[in-house]
């Protein structure tokens, strides 16, 4: 009996291993239905925490964890001894080259690892290449240019796939739309910040849980072969009742099973990234790569071809992508200094603010850490894969400070250390409402350049305003620069700041090229010379 | 709303407790249970849960065993619901843990 039962089970895997590149497109929509709830109710919960009050304090071992999560080497603060403003630009703008080239070399070999897949299919290899030179274009502009679309690339995209039309296999206009579609879809999703930490782990679940569900379907299918002699020979109503409950909660495990398997895959994944390994921008662009290799090799033409053979084509160009990768990043060194950026600003939600403040802390990942108190109207724009995975972990509360504490602790707390990668993160700092007050006082001290958004700042605004108390009582005003509007009650600004406010740089918010203008008088107030700190 | 609240222990670990219904519980008490790392009442929910849905299924049929089996259902649920979480910071409080910080309204309205 166990034979015929074995038999049936290989039958169902073998039947059912075509249906893992249609469970990866379909998981391709669960994050993008699901991310926004996601999003929201991430927000929502932050939020929450926000206004909690201490009423104990935790014990010691809690803070040991708590520093030990976060314990990477971190380089000394603005160690360029000698450094000014311009040459600082200057290696921000190498660090960016590094990374561009190393992302260079990656997408070319993506390209050229096209080949192993070729002996899965019926074609040409140049139609592969064509193809997937199309599709990894997406994916590796993540990385590249983290800030702007390119006009070229709808071009370039078009072109490409155009050209395989001239290949039997793309000749109809659908797949035109739908590789397009891809690279546009994945591309706007990895250079924005509100989606891009959710949407991995998001296709995790939902590939988990859809392959939870073709397991299931394989098992039962197989186990109805197995007993159908005994359904048939008893009592049929009452067996028949058994397996259909049995059934359904095979269906449950399974699915609980897969979602499981794939909460260890983020957690694991949130552990590289906590420990610099990768950043929130490569996972997308790494996972983008791995996911057209994916398509491209258990979505094979031919039916001779044996599952081990597409999971080792998938695993060695994946391999090969990974590692033509770090070999350009270490190829060419990674040049010492940072200069850390604490951003203050009137919280409230404002797309105008929204927008510059990210594309003033993209830009700033590539000169040092850029420091921000956690607060309601930036918590979806600064979520990254670590705090998802938390979220996802119902652990979110563990990222929050509960009261005051030495600069020393909030410090080894915080993620100032560049990845391996070469850029900074953005380190959110989360306070209960017990906390923030010192937190921020801390923040001041050790900040290198202070950017202050006073977009609708007024007398009502009590947290700015105590913020702008700080910095003047603490003489941080010269490290500071301001943006302001027509919301903005200068008076008021001038009556905290005190005698210093005439000397603190202003920018207009309705200013041309405001994200450049307002780098370049960050770092000329952040970058100075070791013996004038 | 469910009221938050942050439990930790000695050992440094932290779990976040809700105050309220629970839905989840409500509709499925063994999935809750595993959700919270309950696990021993994970396999009891379901046990329970098994031989109710059995038990409920031998009341003979009528219109008076037809308002039992809906008022047995409502209890059920109702039940599972409130004293969820209630049965959850009891778990906590037994296993060393204490609250460390809360929002505002639970701290004012009691837990």
């Amino acid at each position: 009996m166990i034979t015929p039962c074995l038999t049936h089970f290989l039958e169902g895997v073998r039947e059912h291993g075509a249906v893992l590149a249609p469970i990866m497109l379909l998981s391709l929509a669960v994050p993008i239905i699901a991310a926004p709830f996601a999003r929201a109710a991430y927000h929502r919960l932050v939020t929450r925490f926000m206004r909690f009050r201490q009423v104990r304090s935790p014990p010691a071992t809690w803070w040991a964890r708590r520093e030990q999560r976060s314990s990477r080497p971190v380089p000394a603060g603005n160690v360029v001894g000698a450094a000014t403003p311009d040459s600082f630009a200057t290696t921000m703008q190498y660090r960016l080259q590094r990374i561009r080239r190393a992302t260079l070399v990656a997408y070319v070999t993506f390209v050229v690892g096209t080949g192993l897949s070729v002996p899965l299919h019926w074609g040409a290899a140049a139609e592969f290449a064509l193809a997937a030179a199309a599709l990894g274009i997406g994916p590796a502009l993540i990385n590249a240019t983290p800030r702007t679309l390119p006009r070229w690339l709808p071009v370039l995209v078009i072109a490409l796939l155009a050209l395989s039309m001239i290949f039997d296999r793309f000749k109809d206009i659908a797949s035109i739309v739908f590789g397009f579609g891809l690279v546009f879809a994945f591309y706007l999703i990895g250079t924005n910040r509100t989606l891009r930490a959710l949407y991995v782990p998001l296709f995790f679940i939902g590939f988990g849980a859809l392959a939870g569900v073709v397991a299931a379907g394989v098992l039962t299918q197989g186990l109805q072969q197995c007993f159908a002699p005994l359904i048939d020979a008893g009592n049929t109503g009452a067996i028949k009742q058994i397996s259909d409950g049995g059934l359904v909660i095979l269906l449950i495990g399974f699915v609980a099973l897969g979602i499981w398997s794939a909460n260890r895959l983020i957690a694991g994944l949130a552990r590289l990234y906590e420990r610099g390994w990768i950043s929130d921008i490569s996972l997308v662009f790494l996972f983008g790569m791995a996911l057209t290799a994916a398509l491209a090799c258990f979505w094979p033409d031919r039916d001779d071809v044996a599952f081990t053979r597409m999971v080792a084509a998938f695993l060695i160009w994946v391999a090969l992508t990974i590692g033509a990768y770090i070999v350009a990043l270490r190829a060419s060194p990674w040049p010492a200094g940072a200069c850390s950026l604490l951003v203050l600003r009137v919280f409230s939600p404002n797309r105008h603010s929204e927008r510059l403040l990210d594309q003033v802390q993209t830009g700033w990942r590539y000169a040092g850490p850029v420091l921000q108190i956690g607060g309601p109207d930036l918590a979806r724009l600064n979520i990254n894969p670590y705090e998802f995975a938390l979220f996802l972990g119902r652990r979110t509360h563990q990222l929050f400070l509960p009261n005051e504490v030495t600069k020393e602790r909030l410090l080894s707390g915080l993620d100032l250390a560049p990845d391996r990668e070469g850029r900074f993160r953005i380190a959110e700092v989360f306070c209960f409402d017990s906390a923030w007050q010192s937190t921020v006082q801390t923040l001041i001290e050790t900040s290198d350049a202070i950017l202050l958004d006073l977009r609708g700042f007024g007398p009502q605004r009590a947290g700015t305003g105590f913020e702008l108390a700080q910095l003047a009582s603490l003489e941080r005003l010269d490290r500071t620069v301001v943006i302001g509007d027509t919301t903005t009650d200068w008076s008021y600004f001038e009556t905290l700041a005190g005698s210093e406010a005439k000397t603190i740089a202003r920018l207009d918010a309705q200013g041309p090229h405001l994200v450049d203008s307002c780098i370049a008088a960050l770092l000329q107030r952040g970058v100075r010379p070791a013996h004038a700190r | 709303m469910a009221k938050l609240a942050i439990y930790m222990n000695e050992a440094g670990d932290s779990v976040l407790h809700r105050a309220g219904f629970s839905w989840m519980a409500a509709i499925f008490p063994p999935i809750w249970a595993f959700q919270h790392r309950l696990y021993k009442s994970c396999v009891a929910a379901f046990v329970v849960g098994v031989f109710v849905t059995h038990a409920s299924a031998l009341m003979p049929n009528g219109a008076p065993w037809i308002g039992l089996q809906i008022g047995w259902v409502l209890f059920q649920v109702l039940g599972a619901g409130f004293g969820a979480h209630l049965y959850h910071r009891v778990v906590l409080e037994r296993s060393g843990y204490f609250m460390t910080s809360a929002e505002p309204a639970r701290l004012t309205g009691g837990r």
